[in-house]
């Protein structure tokens, strides 16, 4: 299967801009995730849970200077998937990583406060101490190559559940999916 | 329980269309939202609601990389 474009085509919707005040739809947004299903590269460290439900709550680390940790990219289900060959044709593999400390309400990513760029490893241990006995969300993509091209993966978060319950929106930023990770206390 | 202050969130709801430019055809469209971190009421309004402006910044800047990525980067696999 030849690799595409993560969002369909949405003909015929009025285009629209607009700023709103829109509290409410969070608990929706943030509930209903399969367990253990992701998007994107799955994280080794910390281990993820579900979103919602049994295992909810965020992962302690085992520092304030944690080694994160993901799976590699391409992996086996990228190249058993792609029928055109493609990824043979994908060089210079990189990966980006954003860490956001969780809002206090609704535990929902609130700021961004590490970025990383063109890593060359599948783990990276974070520079300077985050704060402790504080709750963060973070992510991960593949940047890499092909015929010369950038491409990016998806950044890496929670699969929904059910689809039904996306909301009008066909993505959040950022996103109340992106896995979780608490620091110790000290 | 419920806050007398509760936080709010401002909302960034935009609609990305790419057209193609000699007849209008819509040749992408994607629907996104930017999210803030919650806030009082009070707190959104202090200093003349200077941080409102400042999160409309932000999510504009965001949401800018993220329309690059989508429209010209980003390839989805399984």
């Amino acid at each position: 299967m030849r690799p595409r474009r993560s969002a369909p085509m949405n003909m015929g919707q009025r285009p629209r801009s607009r700023v709103q005040v829109w509290p409410l739809g969070l608990l929706l947004l943030v509930g209903a995730c399969a367990p253990g299903a992701v998007i994107g590269l799955r994280p080794e460290y910390p281990p993820i849970g579900q979103l919602f439900g049994t295992g909810y709550d965020f992962v302690e680390v085992d520092s304030l200077q944690p080694t994160l940790r993901w799976e590699a990219f391409p992996r086996k289900q990228d190249l058993a998937a792609d029928t055109e060959g493609v990824l043979g044709q994908l060089t210079a593999v990189t990966y980006d990583l954003e860490i956001w400390r969780a809002g206090r309400t609704f535990q929902y990513p609130a700021e961004r406060v590490y970025a990383k760029r063109g890593l060359t490893e599948t783990f990276h241990r974070i520079e300077q101490p985050l704060a402790p006995a504080v709750r963060y969300s973070w992510t991960v993509r593949a940047r890499f190559l092909v015929n010369g091209e950038p491409r990016v993966t998806e950044w890496a978060m929670y699969e929904w559940e059910n689809a039904k319950l996306r909301g009008p929106f066909e993505e959040l930023f950022p996103s109340p999916r992106y896995f979780r990770f608490a620091t110790p206390v000290q | 329980m419920w806050d007398v202050n509760p936080p709010i969130f401002l909302f960034l709801d935009i609609q990305l269309s790419l057209l193609r430019a000699a007849d209008g055809t819509v040749l992408y469209s994607r629907r996104s939202a930017w999210v803030s971190a919650g806030r009082p009421l009070t707190a959104w309004g202090a200093t003349n609601a200077e941080p409102v402006r400042q999160e409309l910044e932000r999510a504009i800047r965001y949401l800018a990389e993220r329309i690059v990525d989508v429209v010209f980067l980003l390839r989805s696999y399984p």
